[in-house]
Protein backbone atom coordinates (compact mmCIF):
# COMPACT_ATOMS: atom_id res chain seq x y z
CA UNK A 1 0.00 0.00 0.00
CA UNK A 2 1.33 3.33 -0.97
CA UNK A 3 0.44 6.27 0.65
CA UNK A 4 0.66 9.73 -1.35
CA UNK A 5 -0.56 13.12 0.15
CA UNK A 6 -2.25 15.29 -2.12
CA UNK A 7 -3.09 18.23 0.22
CA UNK A 8 -1.99 18.84 4.16
CA UNK A 9 -2.34 21.98 5.43
CA UNK A 10 -5.42 22.63 8.06
CA UNK A 11 -8.66 25.09 7.56
CA UNK A 12 -7.88 26.59 4.78
CA UNK A 13 -5.29 26.64 1.73
CA UNK A 14 -2.25 28.82 1.84
CA UNK A 15 0.09 29.88 -0.94
CA UNK A 16 3.73 31.35 -0.59
CA UNK A 17 3.65 34.72 -0.57
CA UNK A 18 5.70 36.85 -2.83
CA UNK A 19 7.74 37.94 -0.03
CA UNK A 20 8.30 34.16 1.24
CA UNK A 21 9.38 33.28 -2.11
CA UNK A 22 12.25 36.15 -2.42
CA UNK A 23 13.52 34.93 0.84
CA UNK A 24 13.90 31.42 0.11
CA UNK A 25 15.60 32.34 -3.18
CA UNK A 26 17.69 34.50 -1.54
CA UNK A 27 19.26 31.43 1.00
CA UNK A 28 19.46 29.68 -1.82
CA UNK A 29 21.85 31.58 -3.14
CA UNK A 30 23.74 32.55 -0.52
CA UNK A 31 24.20 28.70 0.04
CA UNK A 32 25.39 28.20 -3.29
CA UNK A 33 28.33 30.59 -3.11
CA UNK A 34 28.69 31.60 -6.29
CA UNK A 35 28.85 28.17 -7.62
CA UNK A 36 29.00 27.05 -11.38
CA UNK A 37 26.87 24.42 -12.54
CA UNK A 38 28.08 22.31 -15.48
CA UNK A 39 24.73 20.52 -15.97
CA UNK A 40 21.06 19.93 -15.43
CA UNK A 41 22.21 17.11 -13.50
CA UNK A 42 24.82 18.96 -11.19
CA UNK A 43 22.49 21.63 -10.19
CA UNK A 44 19.69 18.75 -9.06
CA UNK A 45 22.10 17.43 -7.27
CA UNK A 46 23.51 20.28 -5.62
CA UNK A 47 19.43 21.56 -4.61
CA UNK A 48 18.97 18.25 -3.25
CA UNK A 49 21.73 17.66 -1.29
CA UNK A 50 22.46 21.58 -0.19
CA UNK A 51 19.31 23.13 0.08
CA UNK A 52 17.14 22.20 3.24
CA UNK A 53 13.49 21.36 2.47
CA UNK A 54 12.05 24.62 3.65
CA UNK A 55 13.93 26.21 1.02
CA UNK A 56 13.78 23.65 -1.98
CA UNK A 57 10.19 22.09 -1.40
CA UNK A 58 8.26 23.23 1.12
CA UNK A 59 5.68 21.96 2.85
CA UNK A 60 2.75 23.18 0.32
CA UNK A 61 -0.66 24.53 1.61
CA UNK A 62 -3.47 22.65 -0.45
CA UNK A 63 -5.93 20.87 2.05
CA UNK A 64 -6.78 17.83 3.43
CA UNK A 65 -6.41 15.39 0.47
CA UNK A 66 -5.23 11.44 0.67
CA UNK A 67 -4.91 8.97 -1.75
CA UNK A 68 -4.16 5.43 -0.99
CA UNK A 69 -2.24 3.40 -4.27
CA UNK A 70 -3.72 -0.22 -4.09
CA UNK A 71 -6.17 -2.34 -5.61
CA UNK A 72 -7.43 -1.25 -9.14
CA UNK A 73 -10.23 1.40 -8.29
CA UNK A 74 -8.70 4.49 -6.26
CA UNK A 75 -9.29 5.58 -3.07
CA UNK A 76 -8.97 8.46 -0.92
CA UNK A 77 -9.43 10.64 2.48
CA UNK A 78 -11.16 13.83 1.93
CA UNK A 79 -12.02 16.51 -0.64
CA UNK A 80 -9.78 19.63 0.13
CA UNK A 81 -8.22 21.52 -2.49
CA UNK A 82 -5.93 18.79 -2.75
CA UNK A 83 -8.43 17.16 -5.08
CA UNK A 84 -7.35 19.23 -7.35
CA UNK A 85 -4.55 18.44 -8.44
CA UNK A 86 -5.54 14.63 -7.78
CA UNK A 87 -7.88 15.66 -10.59
CA UNK A 88 -5.75 17.22 -12.98
CA UNK A 89 -3.34 13.85 -12.82
CA UNK A 90 -6.38 11.10 -13.64
CA UNK A 91 -7.49 13.29 -16.47
CA UNK A 92 -4.50 13.56 -17.92
CA UNK A 93 -3.89 9.68 -17.24
CA UNK A 94 -7.47 8.39 -18.70
CA UNK A 95 -8.75 11.54 -20.32
CA UNK A 96 -12.45 11.97 -20.28
CA UNK A 97 -13.16 8.76 -22.48
CA UNK A 98 -12.60 6.07 -19.87
CA UNK A 99 -15.03 5.81 -16.89
CA UNK A 100 -13.40 5.30 -13.39
CA UNK A 101 -14.57 4.49 -10.12
CA UNK A 102 -13.29 6.93 -7.17
CA UNK A 103 -13.99 5.76 -3.45
CA UNK A 104 -13.95 9.02 -0.98
CA UNK A 105 -13.55 8.62 2.80
CA UNK A 106 -14.96 11.52 4.34
CA UNK A 107 -14.02 12.65 7.56
CA UNK A 108 -16.15 15.10 8.17
CA UNK A 109 -17.70 17.88 5.96
CA UNK A 110 -15.80 21.01 7.07
CA UNK A 111 -15.12 23.55 4.48
CA UNK A 112 -11.59 22.58 3.93
CA UNK A 113 -12.21 18.73 3.80
CA UNK A 114 -14.72 19.79 0.67
CA UNK A 115 -13.89 22.08 -1.34
CA UNK A 116 -11.87 20.68 -4.17
CA UNK A 117 -14.70 18.57 -5.42
CA UNK A 118 -16.03 21.20 -7.53
CA UNK A 119 -12.62 21.00 -9.10
CA UNK A 120 -12.31 17.66 -9.75
CA UNK A 121 -13.32 17.57 -13.63
CA UNK A 122 -14.54 13.84 -12.95
CA UNK A 123 -17.71 14.72 -11.13
CA UNK A 124 -18.73 15.84 -14.44
CA UNK A 125 -18.22 13.51 -16.88
CA UNK A 126 -21.16 10.94 -17.28
CA UNK A 127 -19.72 6.99 -16.59
CA UNK A 128 -17.74 8.11 -13.76
CA UNK A 129 -18.80 6.69 -10.43
CA UNK A 130 -18.18 8.25 -7.31
CA UNK A 131 -18.54 6.17 -4.22
CA UNK A 132 -18.71 8.85 -0.93
CA UNK A 133 -18.69 6.91 2.97
CA UNK A 134 -18.49 9.33 6.08
CA UNK A 135 -19.63 8.62 9.40
CA UNK A 136 -22.06 11.23 9.02
CA UNK A 137 -25.75 10.64 8.29
CA UNK A 138 -25.96 10.64 4.14
CA UNK A 139 -28.86 13.33 4.41
CA UNK A 140 -25.84 15.11 5.68
CA UNK A 141 -23.33 14.23 3.43
CA UNK A 142 -25.24 15.02 0.58
CA UNK A 143 -26.34 18.05 2.10
CA UNK A 144 -23.15 19.44 2.67
CA UNK A 145 -21.91 19.08 -1.38
CA UNK A 146 -25.30 20.06 -2.57
CA UNK A 147 -24.68 23.25 -0.57
CA UNK A 148 -21.17 23.65 -1.70
CA UNK A 149 -22.64 23.36 -5.11
CA UNK A 150 -25.66 25.87 -5.37
CA UNK A 151 -26.51 29.75 -5.81
CA UNK A 152 -24.43 31.98 -4.84
CA UNK A 153 -21.56 29.87 -3.94
CA UNK A 154 -20.59 28.33 -7.56
CA UNK A 155 -21.81 28.29 -11.01
CA UNK A 156 -22.14 24.75 -11.26
CA UNK A 157 -24.73 23.45 -9.47
CA UNK A 158 -25.18 19.79 -7.91
CA UNK A 159 -27.92 18.55 -10.57
CA UNK A 160 -25.58 19.26 -12.37
CA UNK A 161 -22.93 16.98 -12.07
CA UNK A 162 -22.31 14.22 -14.95
CA UNK A 163 -20.91 11.49 -12.94
CA UNK A 164 -22.99 8.95 -10.87
CA UNK A 165 -22.32 9.91 -6.41
CA UNK A 166 -23.46 7.13 -4.30
CA UNK A 167 -23.50 8.22 -0.48
CA UNK A 168 -22.97 6.13 2.04
CA UNK A 169 -22.93 6.14 5.63
CA UNK A 170 -20.61 3.92 7.65
CA UNK A 171 -21.09 2.40 11.36
CA UNK A 172 -18.68 2.55 13.74
CA UNK A 173 -18.95 -0.57 15.26
CA UNK A 174 -18.42 -2.83 12.17
CA UNK A 175 -15.66 -3.74 9.97
CA UNK A 176 -16.41 -3.01 6.42
CA UNK A 177 -14.75 -5.10 3.28
CA UNK A 178 -14.17 -1.68 0.98
CA UNK A 179 -11.99 -2.00 -2.58
CA UNK A 180 -9.74 -4.66 -0.77
CA UNK A 181 -9.28 -2.80 2.26
CA UNK A 182 -10.53 -3.93 5.85
CA UNK A 183 -12.18 -0.93 7.22
CA UNK A 184 -13.41 0.46 10.76
CA UNK A 185 -14.02 4.34 11.80
CA UNK A 186 -14.02 5.95 15.25
CA UNK A 187 -15.93 9.18 16.17
CA UNK A 188 -13.69 11.71 17.15
CA UNK A 189 -14.53 14.93 18.87
CA UNK A 190 -14.95 17.74 16.82
CA UNK A 191 -17.43 20.48 16.09
CA UNK A 192 -20.14 18.56 14.06
CA UNK A 193 -18.71 15.25 14.79
CA UNK A 194 -15.95 13.68 12.58
CA UNK A 195 -14.36 10.26 11.59
CA UNK A 196 -11.10 9.01 11.78
CA UNK A 197 -10.35 5.76 9.60
CA UNK A 198 -8.51 2.40 10.08
CA UNK A 199 -7.83 0.73 6.55
CA UNK A 200 -5.99 -3.07 6.94
CA UNK A 201 -5.17 -4.71 3.54
CA UNK A 202 -1.77 -7.46 2.88
CA UNK A 203 -0.78 -6.91 7.30
CA UNK A 204 -0.52 -3.36 6.57
CA UNK A 205 -2.30 -0.99 8.72
CA UNK A 206 -3.12 2.66 8.33
CA UNK A 207 -4.98 4.98 10.13
CA UNK A 208 -6.36 8.54 9.26
CA UNK A 209 -7.10 10.44 11.99
CA UNK A 210 -7.60 14.02 11.63
CA UNK A 211 -9.90 17.28 12.78
CA UNK A 212 -9.99 15.40 16.26
CA UNK A 213 -9.30 17.17 19.63
CA UNK A 214 -7.82 14.60 22.02
CA UNK A 215 -8.26 16.06 25.60
CA UNK A 216 -6.95 13.85 28.02
CA UNK A 217 -10.01 14.24 30.40
CA UNK A 218 -11.50 11.24 30.01
CA UNK A 219 -9.22 7.35 30.20
CA UNK A 220 -12.14 5.87 28.64
CA UNK A 221 -11.72 8.15 25.35
CA UNK A 222 -7.79 7.77 25.57
CA UNK A 223 -7.74 4.23 25.84
CA UNK A 224 -10.34 4.06 22.75
CA UNK A 225 -7.75 6.15 21.04
CA UNK A 226 -4.86 3.72 21.49
CA UNK A 227 -6.53 1.00 20.55
CA UNK A 228 -8.10 2.27 17.72
CA UNK A 229 -4.28 3.12 16.43
CA UNK A 230 -2.81 -0.31 18.39
CA UNK A 231 0.40 -1.66 16.52
CA UNK A 232 -0.40 0.63 13.27
CA UNK A 233 2.09 0.58 10.64
CA UNK A 234 1.26 4.41 10.13
CA UNK A 235 -1.01 7.06 11.91
CA UNK A 236 -2.21 10.48 10.01
CA UNK A 237 -2.74 12.57 12.79
CA UNK A 238 -3.84 16.26 13.47
CA UNK A 239 -1.13 17.83 14.86
CA UNK A 240 -1.88 21.06 14.49
CA UNK A 241 -1.36 23.36 17.57
CA UNK A 242 1.07 23.25 20.61
CA UNK A 243 -0.12 21.72 23.71
CA UNK A 244 -0.46 24.82 25.58
CA UNK A 245 -2.37 26.80 22.34
CA UNK A 246 -4.64 23.21 22.19
CA UNK A 247 -5.16 23.48 25.77
CA UNK A 248 -5.89 27.18 26.52
CA UNK A 249 -6.81 29.80 23.82
CA UNK A 250 -7.59 26.92 21.27
CA UNK A 251 -9.20 25.02 23.49
CA UNK A 252 -12.52 23.66 21.58
CA UNK A 253 -11.48 24.52 18.51
CA UNK A 254 -11.69 20.75 17.68
CA UNK A 255 -7.86 19.71 16.73
CA UNK A 256 -5.41 18.21 18.60
CA UNK A 257 -0.52 18.70 19.45
CA UNK A 258 2.46 17.24 18.48
CA UNK A 259 2.74 15.76 21.60
CA UNK A 260 -0.47 14.36 22.24
CA UNK A 261 0.15 12.52 19.15
CA UNK A 262 3.19 11.03 19.97
CA UNK A 263 2.15 10.20 23.49
CA UNK A 264 -1.06 8.18 21.63
CA UNK A 265 1.15 6.70 19.66
CA UNK A 266 3.68 5.33 21.66
CA UNK A 267 1.01 3.60 24.18
CA UNK A 268 0.09 2.07 20.69
CA UNK A 269 3.05 0.70 19.10
CA UNK A 270 2.66 2.72 16.05
CA UNK A 271 5.88 2.41 13.68
CA UNK A 272 4.94 5.56 11.78
CA UNK A 273 3.79 8.68 13.09
CA UNK A 274 2.33 11.26 10.37
CA UNK A 275 2.13 14.75 11.74
CA UNK A 276 -0.57 15.92 9.33
CA UNK A 277 -3.23 19.02 9.07
CA UNK A 278 -0.74 21.96 9.81
CA UNK A 279 -1.34 25.48 10.99
CA UNK A 280 -2.07 27.87 8.60
CA UNK A 281 0.19 30.33 10.10
CA UNK A 282 2.79 27.76 9.88
CA UNK A 283 5.62 28.79 7.66
CA UNK A 284 8.41 26.86 6.20
CA UNK A 285 10.56 26.29 8.71
CA UNK A 286 8.24 26.47 11.66
CA UNK A 287 7.20 23.33 10.62
CA UNK A 288 10.15 22.11 10.45
CA UNK A 289 10.61 23.35 13.33
CA UNK A 290 7.54 21.63 14.86
CA UNK A 291 9.24 18.36 13.52
CA UNK A 292 12.33 18.26 15.36
CA UNK A 293 10.97 19.16 18.41
CA UNK A 294 8.17 16.47 17.76
CA UNK A 295 11.51 13.60 17.69
CA UNK A 296 12.58 15.50 20.60
CA UNK A 297 9.92 14.83 22.88
CA UNK A 298 9.26 11.33 21.26
CA UNK A 299 12.99 10.59 22.10
CA UNK A 300 12.52 12.05 25.56
CA UNK A 301 9.10 10.05 26.79
CA UNK A 302 9.86 7.08 24.35
CA UNK A 303 12.75 6.00 26.85
CA UNK A 304 14.35 3.97 24.20
CA UNK A 305 11.51 3.03 22.02
CA UNK A 306 11.66 3.68 18.70
CA UNK A 307 8.68 5.33 16.42
CA UNK A 308 9.49 6.99 12.89
CA UNK A 309 8.16 10.61 12.84
CA UNK A 310 7.24 12.63 9.89
CA UNK A 311 5.33 15.74 8.98
CA UNK A 312 3.09 16.00 5.80
CA UNK A 313 4.09 17.79 3.17
CA UNK A 314 1.96 17.76 -0.91
CA UNK A 315 3.44 15.75 -2.76
CA UNK A 316 5.11 13.18 0.30
CA UNK A 317 4.64 9.60 -0.62
CA UNK A 318 4.72 6.41 2.00
CA UNK A 319 5.42 2.93 1.19
CA UNK A 320 3.62 0.61 3.60
CA UNK A 321 5.39 -2.77 2.34
CA UNK B 1 4.46 9.21 41.35
CA UNK B 2 5.29 10.74 45.23
CA UNK B 3 4.34 14.11 46.57
CA UNK B 4 4.77 15.77 49.70
CA UNK B 5 3.22 19.39 50.87
CA UNK B 6 4.20 22.35 52.81
CA UNK B 7 2.51 25.63 53.83
CA UNK B 8 5.23 28.54 53.77
CA UNK B 9 3.53 31.49 54.91
CA UNK B 10 1.25 32.31 52.41
CA UNK B 11 2.22 29.91 49.17
CA UNK B 12 1.68 26.07 49.76
CA UNK B 13 4.74 24.32 48.51
CA UNK B 14 4.08 20.84 46.14
CA UNK B 15 6.73 18.75 45.88
CA UNK B 16 6.87 16.17 43.13
CA UNK B 17 9.05 13.11 42.42
CA UNK B 18 9.25 10.69 39.99
CA UNK B 19 7.10 10.04 36.98
CA UNK B 20 3.75 11.76 35.85
CA UNK B 21 2.03 10.27 33.04
CA UNK B 22 -1.26 8.97 31.56
CA UNK B 23 -0.84 6.08 34.51
CA UNK B 24 -0.13 8.67 37.36
CA UNK B 25 -1.23 11.50 36.22
CA UNK B 26 -4.56 10.65 38.07
CA UNK B 27 -3.01 10.57 41.49
CA UNK B 28 -0.98 14.14 40.52
CA UNK B 29 -4.61 15.90 39.66
CA UNK B 30 -5.39 14.61 43.24
CA UNK B 31 -2.47 16.20 44.97
CA UNK B 32 -3.06 19.70 43.13
CA UNK B 33 -6.69 19.51 43.44
CA UNK B 34 -7.44 20.24 47.32
CA UNK B 35 -5.38 23.20 46.96
CA UNK B 36 -7.56 24.66 43.59
CA UNK B 37 -10.94 24.42 45.94
CA UNK B 38 -11.93 27.17 47.12
CA UNK B 39 -15.37 26.39 48.22
CA UNK B 40 -14.91 25.60 51.77
CA UNK B 41 -12.12 27.56 54.47
CA UNK B 42 -9.54 29.47 51.76
CA UNK B 43 -6.76 27.92 50.26
CA UNK B 44 -3.38 29.91 50.67
CA UNK B 45 -3.04 32.53 47.95
CA UNK B 46 -0.43 31.11 45.94
CA UNK B 47 0.97 27.88 44.85
CA UNK B 48 4.32 26.63 44.53
CA UNK B 49 5.41 23.34 41.99
CA UNK B 50 8.84 22.09 43.18
CA UNK B 51 9.51 19.55 40.57
CA UNK B 52 13.16 18.95 41.36
CA UNK B 53 12.06 15.43 41.81
CA UNK B 54 9.62 14.91 38.58
CA UNK B 55 11.89 12.85 35.94
CA UNK B 56 9.59 12.18 33.85
CA UNK B 57 6.14 13.94 32.36
CA UNK B 58 3.75 13.28 29.30
CA UNK B 59 1.34 15.37 28.05
CA UNK B 60 -1.54 14.01 30.68
CA UNK B 61 0.38 15.73 33.05
CA UNK B 62 1.09 18.76 31.45
CA UNK B 63 -2.37 19.07 31.26
CA UNK B 64 -3.22 18.88 35.25
CA UNK B 65 -0.71 21.63 35.38
CA UNK B 66 -3.12 23.25 33.24
CA UNK B 67 -5.94 22.98 34.50
CA UNK B 68 -4.44 24.10 37.86
CA UNK B 69 -2.83 27.30 36.53
CA UNK B 70 -6.40 28.19 34.75
CA UNK B 71 -8.53 27.33 38.63
CA UNK B 72 -5.87 29.45 40.00
CA UNK B 73 -6.23 32.19 37.18
CA UNK B 74 -10.03 32.40 37.67
CA UNK B 75 -9.41 32.79 41.16
CA UNK B 76 -6.89 35.67 41.09
CA UNK B 77 -4.22 33.19 42.93
CA UNK B 78 -0.91 33.06 41.76
CA UNK B 79 0.78 29.65 40.56
CA UNK B 80 4.26 28.70 39.15
CA UNK B 81 6.95 25.76 38.74
CA UNK B 82 10.04 25.68 39.70
CA UNK B 83 13.22 23.63 39.62
CA UNK B 84 12.96 21.82 35.98
CA UNK B 85 15.14 19.43 35.62
CA UNK B 86 16.51 19.83 31.93
CA UNK B 87 14.44 17.40 30.08
CA UNK B 88 11.27 18.82 31.63
CA UNK B 89 12.46 22.25 30.26
CA UNK B 90 12.65 20.74 27.50
CA UNK B 91 9.34 19.27 27.48
CA UNK B 92 7.81 22.71 28.71
CA UNK B 93 9.30 24.75 25.81
CA UNK B 94 8.13 21.91 23.07
CA UNK B 95 4.44 22.32 24.41
CA UNK B 96 5.06 25.75 24.52
CA UNK B 97 4.06 25.61 28.44
CA UNK B 98 6.97 27.98 29.18
CA UNK B 99 5.07 31.12 27.59
CA UNK B 100 1.90 30.22 29.24
CA UNK B 101 3.15 29.32 32.74
CA UNK B 102 5.67 30.74 35.83
CA UNK B 103 8.85 28.74 35.64
CA UNK B 104 11.59 29.93 38.41
CA UNK B 105 15.03 28.19 37.92
CA UNK B 106 14.77 26.75 42.21
CA UNK B 107 12.29 27.04 45.00
CA UNK B 108 14.30 30.16 46.11
CA UNK B 109 13.58 31.59 43.24
CA UNK B 110 10.08 31.02 42.94
CA UNK B 111 9.08 31.68 46.48
CA UNK B 112 10.70 35.08 46.45
CA UNK B 113 9.19 36.21 43.63
CA UNK B 114 5.70 35.13 44.88
CA UNK B 115 6.26 35.99 48.62
CA UNK B 116 8.82 37.83 50.44
CA UNK B 117 7.47 36.48 53.99
CA UNK B 118 7.72 32.79 52.09
CA UNK B 119 11.28 33.20 50.87
CA UNK B 120 12.79 34.81 54.40
CA UNK B 121 11.20 32.03 56.41
CA UNK B 122 12.50 29.59 53.16
CA UNK B 123 16.12 31.13 53.94
CA UNK B 124 15.32 30.49 57.86
CA UNK B 125 15.17 27.07 57.10
ZN1 LIG C 1 -9.85 20.51 8.85
ZN1 LIG D 1 -12.91 20.35 10.84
Amino acid sequence: MRVRFWGTRGSIPVAASGRTIRKKVAKALRLAEGRRFGTEEDLERFIDASIPFPVRHGYGGDTSCIQIEAGDRYTLFDMGSGLRRFGQQVMAEHGPDRPQEYHFFISHMHWDHIMGLPFFPPIYIPGNTIHVYGGHAVSMLQEAFRRQQSNPCFPVYWDQLGARIVFNQLETDRTYEINGFSIRLTDQSHHGGSFGFRFERGGKVLVYSTDTEHKLEDDAQTDAAVSFFKDADLVIYDAMYSLADMVTVKEDWGHSSNVVGVDLCLRAGVKHYCMFHHEPACDDDMILTNLEETRRYAEIVGEGRSMTISTAYDDMVIDLS
Amino acid sequence: MESSVRQIADVTLIRIDGRVDHATAKAFEEVIKPHLDDTGAAPLPKILLDLGGLSFMTSAGLRVLMIAAKACAAQGRDLAVAALQPAIAEIFKISRFDLVLKIHPTVEEGLSSLSSEAAVLWEAG
